[in-house]
C-alpha cells in the first residue's frame, strides 16, 4: 500500500528504510513517522503501562506518542526525524537481550 | 485517660512519618502543612544513604571535589565522617524499611517502591582511591558493608558504567524508595488510625502557658494540644520563633535535580560520583543530582547546574549522552551547622518538640525520626537517646 | 562570558517573523531563534527539503486560504532576509530566566546567551480534549494531518471524521478532501454567536468570513456535511481506528446527548479543538499571567506595547493568547517597534508612526477575534467525554478513574494529583493533560477550573540531551 498523494509535486530522492526489519520506499525530506504512514503503518508502539498501541496524536514533536527505535536508540519521535537511506526503524517491544520481538 | 493531643506543624516526610507513628501509638494526631515550593522530600530522589551519607558520599564528596577545585588540596580539610551517633541513628532508621514498606502496603495499599540496590560510588582518580580506602578501614564506618571493586567486577554489574574507572566502592544496604510514595504512604496509613491532615492551613501563632504549650493557632483556627511537633523542614524557623524558641539553626540549602525521560533499565545499584549521584527509578526515569546551595528560598534551577549534572551523568554512564532530559527541579534541604538532625525537647519549653533540620538524609532517617518523636510525644522514654540532636547543643 | 545580545526573538512564526524583521529593519540587531530549519512556525511552514507544495491552479487560488497562506509566509521570509535579522533554525529554547538569560539547545549543542530585551513569539499547541479511545492510533490532531498531508504529501488515512471547533476544522475537512480522503462529516461543537454586537463587527472582517464561506460550499458541493452543534463522542478499534461515535451536544455546555448518537466507519479521526498558548516560557521567565476565558488558559499579562510585567520582555501573537495569524503578525511588528525603541533606534514619535498601522489593522480584526472567540470558546461539556477509562493523561496513562480517586483520598489540587498518581509526569510535562485534569477538579471540588492548581513548567521547555547539556557554551 503507499498512501502517498499523487498529486504530481516534488519530493526529495527515492530511498529505502527498513522497518521492523522490512524494507520500505521513503523519500528523503519525509519524516520517518510519514514515511510509516505512506506504507499503512500507523501504530508505532506499545504503551508502557498497558500494552496499548499507540501512533502519532500531535505531529509537532510535543507529545511523544510517536516514538520509535531507530538504529538501535530507543525513544526516537518519528515525526521530527527525517528519513536516512538504510535506516532502521523498530516499532516491536525490544527484548531483554536487545533485539525486536516478532 | 484521654489520648495525648499533638498538633504537627509540616507534611514532609518528617512530619508525615511521627503522624503515623503517633496515630499508631493512639495519640490525638491533628497535622498542619501548607504546600511550599521546593519542599525537599518531594524534590529528593529518595536515595536511603545511611552509611554514604554518613562518610559524605552524594553531595558531600561532589561538594568536596567542588571545593578541591576551587581552593586546593591545601585549603580543604579531606570529608570528615559524620558523628557516630548520627550513623548509629541513620543505619537503625535505615533497618526499618523493609518493614515499613510491608506495613504501608498492609495499611494503605501504597507500594513505596524500596529497592535493595546498594550504592557504588565510582572512583575516578588517586583522591578517589585514597578517599576509598579511608572509607574501607577497619573500624571505619564501613564495616562489613563495604566491598572495594575493580573496573572488571564494575563492568559485569553494571555494563552502563564507563571503564574509565579505577574501580568502586560498593556499600550494600545503601538502597532506594520513591521518596513522595513514602510521604503518601506515611500519611494514608496515618489518616487510616485516626490521624486528620489540614492541608493548605498555616500556623500562625502557639499558645505558651505557664512555659507549656497549650495550643496552636492556625489561619483555620485554634488547635488545643499537649505537644507542638516541629517538622516544618526549611520553614521550621518561622514555627520555632512562634513557640518562643528564637535562633532554630535552619536554613534552607537548595539541591538542583535532573531528571531524564523513561530509559531501558541501565543501572540496578544507586550510583554516586565526586560529580553527581544517578539514581533509576522504577518507571525508567534516572535521576541525577544535586547542587549545595546557599540562595535562600530561590525555588530556580540554573544553566551551570544542568550543565554540570548532565556533564558528570554522561562521564559516569556515557550512553547517556543520549538520553533526553524531561525537567529539571529544586528543593530546599533543611541544613543544620552540623549536618545532623535537630530532634527533641528545649529548655524550658515544656509540650514542644523539634523533629526538623534533616538537611541531606530526611528520607532515609525519617522512619526512626517518627517513631522516636512519638515515643517523646507520648511522654515515654525513646528508643534511641536524642542527646547529641538536641538544639541545646548549639549553645554550647 | 555569557554573550550580550540587544534582541532575541524566540520563534519564528508570524509574529516571531515580522518582531525580529521591524526590529532589525529600524536598526536593532535582531537574533531569531527557531526549531524548524527554516522559519515560518506552523502556519508558514516550508515544505521539507526537495518537496514543493502540490501544483495548484492559480485561477482557483483566488480565496483559497492555503495558497494565501504560502504567499504570505514567503513574503515574510523575504522581508525577514531583507531586514538584516540573524536567524537560527534547528536551535530550541529551553529556558528563560527573570534577568532574560536564555538557555538554547540544538541536536548536540547547547549554551547560554543574555538577552537585552527579548520577544516571546512562542505560537499555540492544539488542545487536549480527552475522549474514549483517542489515544488509538488514527486519532490525531489537526496540525498533525497538515504536517503529512500538505507537507508530505502523505494520506494518514482513508475515510475520516473531522471534529472540534473553529476555523480550522473547515481548512482540515478541505485538505483531506482534495487529497482524496473520504471525509465522513465535519463535526463543529460550537453554533454561531447569538449576540447583534458580535455579528455587527464582522462587517470590517468579510473578507476572511467569505474565505470560510469559500470553504463551506467546497465542502457541500463534495457531499460532506458539515453538523453545527456536534462533536466526536469516541473512537473505536482494536489496534486502530475502525470506527467513530459520534453526536449532538447542547448549545449552551457542549454536553454530550449521547442518546442521539451516530455512528461512521472511519479510519481516521481528526481532533481539532483549538489552539492554546505555549506560555511555558513567559511562566518560566517571571511574567505575570492572567486567565484567558477566551481560550481557557492563562496568558501572559501585556499592554498595548506587547510589553509583559518583566523588563525588556515582550510577548506577541498566539503563545501570548489566541488571536490567529494575522493578528500575530501584527502584535509581531508592534513587539519589534517597541523592541527598537526600547533601545533608542527608535525615536518615540517614529514608533507610534510605525506602530498606528499594525494597532489599527489589530484593532480590525478584533470583532473577528471576538466573534470567533465566543464561538470556540471551550464549554464545560467537553469534559463529560470521557468516561472512567479515558486516559486523561496519555503519557502516564492515568484516566479519568484514577483522577477521581486521588480526589477521593485527599488531593486538593494538580500538584497533590501529579505526586499521586503521575499525571503530567510523562515526556508531555503535563501540556495534554493539565487543562483537562483542572475541569476534573473544578467539578469534584466545586472550583473554577483556574483555581485547581498548575503543574508548573520547569526548564527544559524542550526535550534536550543529556550531551547536549554536557558541553554547554557560556553558562552565565
Amino acid at each position: 500500500m503507499d498512501r502517498r498523494i499523487a498529486d504530481g509535486r516534488p519530493r526529495g530522492r527515492k530511498i529505502e528504510i527498513l522497518v521492523d526489519g522490512h524494507a520500505e520506499t521513503a523519500f528523503a525530506g519525509e519524516s520517518v513517522a510519514a514515511a510509516l504512514l505512506a506504507a499503512g503503518r500507523r501504530v508505532l508502539r506499545a504503551s508502557p503501562r498497558t500494552g496499548a498501541p499507540r501512533g502519532v496524536w500531535c505531529g509537532i514533536g510535543q507529545c511523544f506518542e510517536c516514538v520509535v527505535r531507530i538504529d538501535d536508540r530507543p525513544g526516537v519521535r518519528a515525526c521530527q526525524t527525517p528519513v536516512r537511506a538504510g535506516m532502521r526503524v523498530d516499532t516491536r517491544p525490544q527484548t531483554a537481550s536487545g533485539g525486536s520481538e516478532s | 485517660m484521654t489520648a495525648r493531643r499533638v498538633v504537627i506543624a509540616g507534611g514532609g516526610v518528617i512530619g508525615c512519618s511521627v503522624a503515623w507513628y503517633a496515630a499508631r501509638r493512639g495519640l490525638e494526631v491533628t497535622l498542619v502543612d501548607r504546600p511550599q515550593r521546593g519542599k525537599a522530600t518531594t524534590a529528593s530522589a529518595g536515595g536511603l544513604w545511611a552509611r554514604g551519607e554518613a562518610v559524605g558520599l552524594g553531595c558531600g564528596v561532589i561538594l568536596y571535589k567542588k571545593a578541591l577545585a576551587e581552593r586546593g588540596a591545601a585549603a580543604v580539610p579531606p570529608p570528615q565522617p559524620l558523628p557516630r551517633a548520627f550513623l548509629d541513628f541513620a543505619l537503625a532508621s535505615n533497618a526499618l524499611f523493609p518493614e515499613l514498606a510491608r506495613e504501608l502496603l498492609a495499611e494503605a495499599a501504597i507500594d513505596i517502591e524500596f529497592a535493595r540496590t546498594s550504592l557504588l560510588f565510582l572512583l575516578y582518580d588517586a583522591g578517589d582511591v585514597a578517599y576509598a580506602e579511608t572509607v574501607c578501614r577497619p573500624g571505619s564506618y564501613g564495616g562489613d558493608a563495604v566491598e572495594r571493586l575493580s573496573p572488571e567486577d564494575v563492568a559485569r554489574a553494571e555494563p552502563a558504567i564507563s571503564s574509565a574507572i579505577r574501580g568502586a566502592l560498593r556499600v550494600r544496604g545503601d538502597d532506594q524508595v520513591n521518596p513522595y510514595k513514602l510521604a503518601q504512604g506515611l500519611e494514608a496509613a496515618a489518616r487510616a488510625r485516626g490521624a486528620r491532615f489540614l492541608s493548605g492551613v498555616d500556623v500562625t501563632g502557639v499558645h505558651v502557658e505557664n512555659g507549656r504549650v497549650r495550643a496552636v493557632g492556625t489561619d483555620a483556627g485554634e488547635i488545643p494540644c499537649d505537644v507542638l511537633v516541629n517538622a516544618a523542614g526549611a520553614w521550621a524557623p518561622e514555627v520555632a520563633r512562634l513557640a518562643g524558641v528564637d535562633h532554630l539553626p535552619v536554613r534552607p540549602v537548595r539541591g538542583q535535580i535532573v531528571c531524564t525521560e523513561h530509559l531501558p533499565p541501565l543501572l540496578s545499584a544507586c550510583v554516586s560520583t565526586t560529580e553527581c549521584y544517578l539514581l533509576q527509578k522504577r518507571h525508567g526515569e534516572i535521576l541525577i543530582g544535586s547542587t549545595t546551595e546557599e540562595v535562600g528560598f530561590d525555588p530556580g534551577v540554573t544553566p551551570q547546574a544542568m550543565r554540570t549534572l548532565a556533564a558528570g551523568a554522561v562521564r559516569a554512564v556515557p550512553s547517556l549522552a543520549h538520553a533526553g532530559v524531561k525537567r529539571v527541579w529544586s528543593g530546599f534541604r533543611p541544613g543544620t551547622p552540623d549536618e545532623l538532625p535537630i530532634l527533641g525537647p528545649v529548655e524550658g519549653l515544656a509540650g514542644y518538640l523539634n523533629a526538623c533540620g534533616h538537611f541531606r538524609t530526611g528520607i532515609v532517617t525519617s522512619p526512626l525520626t517518627g517513631l522516636v518523636i512519638a515515643e517523646l510525644a507520648a511522654g515515654g522514654t525513646p528508643s534511641v537517646d536524642v542527646g547529641p540532636f538536641l538544639l541545646a547543643r548549639f549553645r554550647r | 562570558m555569557t554573550p550580550r545580545v540587544p534582541l532575541v526573538v524566540v520563534g519564528g512564526g508570524p509574529a516571531g517573523m515580522a518582531a525580529a524583521a521591524e526590529a532589525a529593519g529600524a536598526g536593532l540587531p535582531a537574533l531569531l531563534l527557531d526549531e524548524s530549519p527554516l522559519p515560518g512556525g506552523q502556519i508558514y511552514r516550508l515544505p521539507p527539503e526537495g518537496f514543493a507544495p502540490p501544483v495548484v491552479d492559480v485561477a482557483t487560488a483566488r480565496g483559497h486560504r492555503l495558497r494565501a497562506d504560502t504567499l504570505r509566509g514567503d513574503r515574510l521570509r523575504a522581508e525577514l532576509a531583507a531586514s538584516g535579522a540573524e536567524v537560527r533554525g534547528a536551535t530550541s529554547v529551553l529556558g528563560v530566566w527573570p534577568d532574560r538569560t536564555i538557555l538554547w539547545a540544538t541536536g548536540d549543542a547547547s549554551g547560554t546567551l543574555h538577552a537585552e530585551r527579548i520577544v516571546l513569539a512562542t505560537g499555540a499547541r492544539e488542545r487536549a480534549v480527552p475522549f474514549p479511545g483517542w489515544t488509538l492510533p488514527g486519532v490525531m490532531t489537526a496540525g498533525a494531518v497538515q504536517s503529512f498531508v500538505g507537507g508530505m504529501g502523505v494520506r494518514p488515512g482513508s475515510a475520516a471524521l473531522v471534529a472540534g471547533t473553529g476555523p480550522l476544522l473547515l481548512v482540515v475537512a478541505l485538505q483531506l478532501h482534495e487529497a482524496g480522503v473520504r471525509v465522513k462529516a465535519v463535526l463543529e461543537a460550537g453554533r454561531p454567536p447569538l449576540s447583534p454586537r458580535l455579528w455587527l463587527g464582522l462587517w470590517s472582517a468579510r473578507d476572511h468570513l467569505r474565505a470560510a464561506l469559500a470553504h463551506g460550499r467546497t465542502l457541500r458541493r463534495a457531499g460532506i456535511p458539515i453538523h453545527l452543534g456536534h462533536t466526536i463522542f469516541a473512537a473505536r478499534g482494536r489496534g486502530e481506528v475502525e470506527a467513530a461515535e459520534w453526536g449532538p451536544v447542547d448549545p449552551r455546555d457542549w454536553r454530550p446527548r449521547r442518546d442521539r448518537r451516530n455512528f461512521a466507519e472511519v479510519d481516521l479521526v481528526v481532533a481539532a479543538f483549538g489552539l492554546v498558548p505555549n506560555t511555558e516560557l513567559a511562566e518560566l521567565a517571571g511574567c505575570a499571567h492572567e486567565h484567558d476565558p477566551a481560550c481557557g488558559t492563562r496568558v501572559p499579562v501585556r499592554d498595548s506595547a506587547m510589553r509583559t510585567t518583566v523588563p525588556g520582555l515582550f510577548a506577541a501573537g498566539d503563545g501570548a493568547g489566541i488571536g490567529g495569524a494575522l493578528s500575530a503578525e501584527d502584535e509581531g511588528r508592534i513587539a519589534g517597534i517597541r523592541a527598537a525603541q526600547h533601545a533608542g533606534a527608535l525615536a518615540t514619535a517614529e514608533a507610534d508612526r510605525r506602530c498606528a498601522g499594525p494597532l489599527a489593522r489589530r484593532a480590525a480584526l478584533a470583532p473577528l477575534r471576538a466573534f470567533l472567540g465566543e464561538w470556540s470558546r471551550p464549554r464545560p461539556g467537553l469534559c463529560e467525554l470521557a468516561d472512567d477509562d479515558t486516559q486523561v493523561c496519555r503519557c502516564e496513562e492515568v484516566t479519568l478513574a484514577e483522577v477521581r480517586a486521588a480526589l477521593a483520598a485527599g488531593a486538593r489540587d494538580l500538584g497533590e494529583i501529579k505526586l499521586r498518581t503521575r499525571l503530567g509526569m510523562g515526556a508531555c510535562q503535563g501540556r495534554n493533560c493539565a487543562a483537562a485534569a483542572a475541569e476534573i477538579v473544578g467539578r469534584v471540588r466545586r472550583c473554577a477550573p483556574a483555581d485547581a492548581g498548575a503543574i508548573h513548567p520547569r526548564p527544559p521547555a524542550r526535550t534536550v540531551s543529556l550531551g547536549a547539556l554536557a558541553g554547554m557554551e557560556h553558562q552565565p
